[in-house]
């Protein structure tokens, strides 16, 4: 013990250690905060340097994909055309019932506010790179600051939600993916899902808590004992968080039963979006208006 | 190398082997850790710490400065270690494998300290450290082999400034 404190290089090395894990706290409880210029700078270079080795190794990528893919060309055609003839038909449904909604929030004096709150607009963004940390699931996108982008903004691709921004830098972002949502700390970081079900979006209500990489479920808790969410049924962001706007699919209840505490139900979700193998996203824009 | 690392990788690497078995590449660590070997255990240490930062601050997600700490810890202790002697292929990959698998371990730590990972080490021991590590060492022996006419040159020079130590280039062969 007494050498320990005699050697003074082990006992620096041990100050530096507990200096740096002090400073990992600090930052975490700084999650948020003003980034500072060097880091802002040491972003965008990097960035736009993963950019250039992104695009072409993604086109070569792609093109042994699509000779790999090229018997099913006809299949996939065949679905298309069917696909674009039912578009075609779901949008002239579309503009309808949009014109009738407008027509009736009218009549019943809507504010502006509450006409363009759930018109959301969806900014497609590449994802450029990804970050090896198991722990850490952050992907990193061609969009940021001058683009209109901030933080917390939902992130999602066709199939549903994949996650939020966290960190925004003048000419890309980082995007921090909902297979790192965890429980166990208090900390910013954390921010819990609102979630509903769809065809129930009154009734039903729950909080997504945390993902479990095991079975690579949500975990959805605080479920009421009479609540009418069911398994098959689709969950989506319900806006009452604080968090994400509403009616952002997040996956399918796979089982539902009864929480640790008894006194509500938990229900496990398996996500819609894929977390593997990221190109394109959509930023979803939520409107500001006074 | 960490383009490779973070563009290139995720789009080449089959994606069930990243994501579903959580193997990792970790091309940079694998460098920091030739430093060790190779260039001495300063050398090791700052550029751990340097190359660690630059993954903390670019993938800021929850905290920064895990990676900084792991690479440099573990960066000084490979080259401590590689002081004490070892001259083969066998012992420099024996030092890469244990480097590997000691960065993480001190990640898993500090994200277990912090309650930002709530799932038991068993969980991703032989899931996801020991493959990554495998996956690691085989890309170290690759490199290795690779670059070994420089590297046995690199190590008839003194790594560690002023110490005097003898050389133990992993590829002296005795005569």
């Amino acid at each position: 013990m007494f050498t320990f404190w005699r050697n003074k290089r082990l006992l620096g090395g041990f100050i530096v250690i507990i200096v740096f894990i002090a400073g990992m706290g600090f930052s975490l409880r700084q999650e948020g905060g003003r980034i500072l210029w060097p880091i802002q700078l040491l972003n965008d270079t990097v960035a736009f340097f993963q950019r250039g080795i992104h695009t072409p190794v993604y086109v070569v990528k792609q093109f042994f994909i699509d000779i790999a893919e090229v018997g099913t060309i006809y299949e996939e055609n065949d679905v298309l055309r069917r696909t674009l003839a039912q578009y075609a038909r779901d949008t002239v449904r579309l503009n309808d019932l949009e014109d009738e909604n407008k027509r009736l929030k009218e009549a019943l004096q809507f504010t502006t506010r509450q006409m363009q709150y759930d018109r959301y607009t969806y900014r497609i963004a590449t994802v450029i790179s990804e970050s090896t940390d198991r722990y850490n699931r952050v992907v990193k996108i061609n969009l940021g600051q001058k683009d209109g982008i901030t933080r917390d903004m939902a992130v999602m691709t066709t199939e549903g939600l994949v996650g939020r921004i966290v960190q925004v830098y003048p000419f890309s972002a980082n995007v921090q993916l909902l297979t790192d949502l965890t429980a166990a700390g208090d900390f910013p970081a954390n921010k819990a899902i609102a979630a509903t079900v769809l065809g129930h979006e009154r009734e039903s209500f729950g909080m997504i808590e945390r993902y479990d990489p095991q079975e690579r479920t949500l975990i959805m808790t605080k479920i009421d004992q009479n609540d009418p969410l069911a398994v098959g049924d689709q969950v989506m962001t319900s806006g009452l968080g604080e968090l994400f706007p509403r009616g952002l699919v997040i996956g399918t209840v796979v089982t539902r039963r009864i929480g640790d505490t008894g006194l509500t139900h938990m229900a496990t979700i398996r996500p819609t979006a894929r977390f593997q193998s990221l190109h394109e996203v959509f930023v979803v824009e939520v409107p500001t208006v006074e | 190398m960490f383009g490779l690392e973070t563009v290139v990788y995720p789009l080449l690497i089959g994606e069930s082997w990243l994501h579903d078995h959580a193997i990792y590449p970790r091309l940079t660590l694998t460098i920091v850790l030739f430093c060790g070997i190779f260039g001495g255990r300063r050398l090791a240490m700052g550029t751990g710490l340097l190359v660690g930062l630059a993954q903390d601050t670019l993938y800021m997600g929850h905290m920064i400065g895990v990676h900084a700490l792991a690479y440099a810890v573990v960066g000084y202790g490979v080259g401590v270690w590689q002081r004490k002697g070892g001259a083969t292929v066998f012992s420099a990959t024996l030092r890469q494998a244990c480097g590997l698998l000691a960065c993480e371990w001190i990640v898993f730590a500090c994200y277990r300290l912090f309650r930002l990972y709530d799932q038991p080490l068993e969980a991703v021991f032989f899931t996801g450290m020991v493959p990554s590590v495998i996956g690691g060492t085989l890309f170290a022996l690759c490199c290795f082999w690779a670059m070994r006419a420089g590297l046995v040159g690199a190590m008839d020079e003194d790594p560690d400034d002023s110490e005097k130590k003898t050389p133990t280039s992993p590829f002296h062969t005795k005569h």
